[in-house]
């Protein structure tokens, strides 16, 4: 820190001298942090090493044998939820801070092991059979139960994509993937159900407060999925006049968005609304400039780009400083 | 030079000094509360968010209006024209001039854009010249003209960017003027690049926290990082390698072949590719730098890479567990060691915002290597799924 500045506060009264002394401590001896850089190592010696192990496995199938490979993975997944669930702090609905900082690391090595033990007996013995509901199932149980328990964000939204296979499985088998027409209409309705389950669990997890902090991964995923798929879903039936409806939709999420990220003084959602609302208010207003069919058209859908973007800019400013107030 | 106001330059500086001060404990928050009073800064410099949307909506206006007045004016053949881009790149020059002098725009977004927009259609501009007037694309002569074009935004609106864009260019420009002076040009090449980054990383390092280059500062971090991986690279043995074929077999890249084609002086080449890195560590660690040591760890993992390129010493998955293996001890090891902060060493996070912490990399790895496994829709239907960060707490 730099001494000289600060001593000029101090003499202009800004910092108390008790505050100045403290400073003159600290940039005499100042700490050199290496938290990021042992952090990385770290990380990346978790990839590497399971990497290699998977390649190894992989490579030496034919002389160690399908059980004993199942029964490495199991240890190693078991060994790590072992590891965990004697480390761990006692559950609380509110934030629990990791015992120490190897706990995520080990939790998430248990996580994916373990996927990949469920995936392996599936692929090898066909455990499910031709149910593969059941075998995403049980995997997203787990990771849904491991995050509330150990209080992770990651494993959360492993859990949510999860969700996401197990319902786009369940909606439209293999059968349908197979062929080449398979109904669109079904996965868009599932998704726009799945984002509004999400948001609902978001808004459940404050509500209720349970776990407020997993909010925000609730809501990501939600809104992303929402209004994509509430637009996929205009565009889709393009033609009729369904398609206004889920217009509608989008409007009316958009509205309940926006007042929720006045509440939550969140940035990224306002921005997420602005911009995703934007995206289909300027698709209203193109259909209608092309419906003209007029040789304007074009020019005046130019100039209804500029003007709008400046308008949202303008707009956005304006927001931005109401959330800083409110 | 600087086209923003000097006085609340240095008023942000003081901010951000009483932020660190107040992260660390030192201060308390009504002193730095104070100290936000007395200091005050007139830019707009909004959230990264409304930055990232106000970059996406300026760009569509920009966007927008060229096409209208590319359309209103088609009829007259200028739009090909060399003068044609220059006079759109004017003219969003201008509105950017206009947005920071007069609505103070400051890293907002909206500066940003019409900043890259305008330096793109000068460069386009430039570019239309030279295939007009000769037949061979000039590349020294473009690069020549970015590097100017680049530094002139850097120096102006004190962008970490384009400084790093004109220093890449300068060092293209040397290169292709080098290249083509002299048969024995390229034989020499990474001994001039050598000295060139190494003095441009003294320079840098030199000039942090001088009275002149006070706001400068994030800058010149982008200039010694820079210089630094140039420094390694112009030695590199592969790099050294491929382009030395390239030259010798008329100009097509041999990645594929690295054995093939002798460089002369290959132990020092060698040396440099695995010691380097080793150094930088070594000189971060004891200088307490955090760009050597950083530049050094990522730089290891490059010399392997050479490494592995030329010697097959064992399969990867070999080198893969027992990588994965060395790195856990150490790690683990010296978080051990530091438990209490030795020799003003710390595994505690001070929560000092360093440049590269803002880039969240960490999180970045991790969303980039499990969100792989996703895309491979195998029989199984297993993904391994979007991953956002190990335990990273997200409160926007």
């Amino acid at each position: 820190m730099n001494i000289d500045l600060f001593k000029k506060l101090f003499e202009e009264d800004c910092i108390s001298e008790e505050s100045f002394e403290r400073i003159k401590n600290t940039s005499h001896a100042p700490l050199f942090s290496l938290h990021w850089e042992l952090k990385t190592l770290l990380y990346l010696g978790v990839v590497l090493l399971s990497t290699g192990l998977g390649i190894l496995i992989y490579k030496n199938i034919d002389t160690i044998g399908h059980q004993v490979i199942l029964l490495i993975i199991a240890a190693i997944s078991a060994g790590c939820f072992f590891y965990c669930f004697k480390h761990k702090k006692p559950f609380s609905k509110e934030l629990i801070k990791s015992p120490n900082s190897f706990f995520d690391y080990i939790l998430l090595l248990a996580c994916l092991s373990f996927l990949s033990f469920v995936g392996y007996l599936q692929f090898q013995y066909t455990v499910f059979g031709t149910n593969y509901g059941m075998a995403t199932f049980i995997p997203m149980i787990l990771l849904f139960y491991i995050a509330y328990e150990f209080d992770h964000l990651g494993i959360l939204a492993m859990g949510i994509t999860n969700l996401a296979i197990w319902m786009g499985i369940s909606v439209t088998p293999k059968q349908l993937l197979l062929n080449t027409d398979f109904n669109s209409q079904t996965v868009i309705f599932t998704y726009i159900f799945l984002g509004l389950l999400l948001l609902l669990a978001a808004y459940l997890s404050t509500r209720i407060s349970f776990k407020k902090h997993f909010r925000f991964t609730y809501q990501h995923f939600g809104v992303h999925l929402s209004f994509i798929s509430l637009l996929a879903g205009y565009f889709f039936y393009y033609d009729s006049g369904v398609s206004f409806l889920f217009m509608l939709t989008l409007f009316a999420l958009a509205y309940y968005i926006y007042t929720d990220s006045f509440k939550y003084n969140s940035f990224y959602f306002l921005l997420l609304v602005v911009l995703y609302t934007y995206i289909a208010l300027s698709s209203l207003v193109l259909r209608g400039l092309f419906s003209m069919r007029d040789d304007s058209s074009i020019t005046l859908s130019f100039m209804y780009f500029i003007g709008s973007a400046i308008g949202i800019i303008f707009l956005l400013i304006n927001l931005n400083k109401k959330i800083k107030s409110a | 030079m600087i086209i923003y106001n000097n006085l609340w330059l240095a008023n942000l500086l003081i901010r951000e000094e009483a932020e660190k001060a107040c992260k660390a404990d030192a201060i308390s928050i009504d002193e730095q509360k104070k100290i936000e009073d007395k200091y005050s800064v007139g830019f707009y410099t909004p959230n990264i968010f409304i930055r990232v949307g106000l970059f996406i909506l300026t760009c569509i206006i920009v966007l927008f209006s060229g096409g209208l007045i590319t359309l209103m004016v088609s009829d007259m053949h200028i739009v090909d024209t060399w003068g044609y881009s220059l006079f759109l790149g004017v003219i969003t020059y201008i509105a950017l001039e206009l947005i920071v002098r007069s609505n103070n725009h400051y890293k907002s977004g909206v500066d940003d854009a019409l900043m890259w927009i305008s330096g793109g259609l000068f460069v386009a501009a430039f570019m239309i010249i030279q295939f007009n007037t000769t037949n061979e694309i000039s590349y020294s002569r473009i690069s020549f003209f970015i590097f100017l074009l680049a530094l002139y935004y850097a120096l102006r609106f004190t962008d970490m960017l384009m400084t790093a864009v004109s220093l890449l260019a300068l060092i293209a420009t040397i290169f292709s003027v080098w290249k083509g002076l002299s048969s024995w040009g390229m034989s020499t090449m990474p001994f001039l690049i050598m000295i060139v980054c190494s003095g441009l990383y003294l320079l840098s390092k030199g000039l942090v926290g001088k009275k002149l280059t006070i706001y400068y500062t994030n800058c010149l971090s982008v200039v010694q990082i820079i210089s630094l991986l140039l420094l390694y690279f112009a030695g590199n043995y592969l790099i050294v390698q491929s382009l030395s074929t390239t030259e010798a077999y008329g100009g097509s890249y041999g990645w594929g072949e690295p054995t093939e084609g002798k460089v002369p002086f290959a132990a020092f080449f060698w040396i440099w590719t695995i010691a380097i890195p080793f150094v930088y560590m070594y000189l971060g660690l004891r200088k307490k730098d955090v760009i050597l040591l950083r530049s050094g760890l990522l730089l290891i993992a490059i010399a392997v890479f050479t490494f592995r390129t030329y010697y097959n010493v064992m399969p990867i998955e070999g080198a893969l567990c027992i990588i994965g293996a060395i790195l856990l001890g150490i790690s683990y090891s010296v978080i051990k060691y530091l438990k209490t902060p030795k020799h003003g060493f710390t595994y505690e996070d001070l929560n000092e915002d360093n440049l590269m912490d803002k880039l969240k990399v960490e999180s970045l790895i991790v969303s980039e290597t499990f969100s792989g496994t996703q895309a491979q829709n195998d029989q199984t239907r297993f993904g391994g799924g979007d991953f956002g960060g190990g335990g990273a707490s997200g409160n926007f």
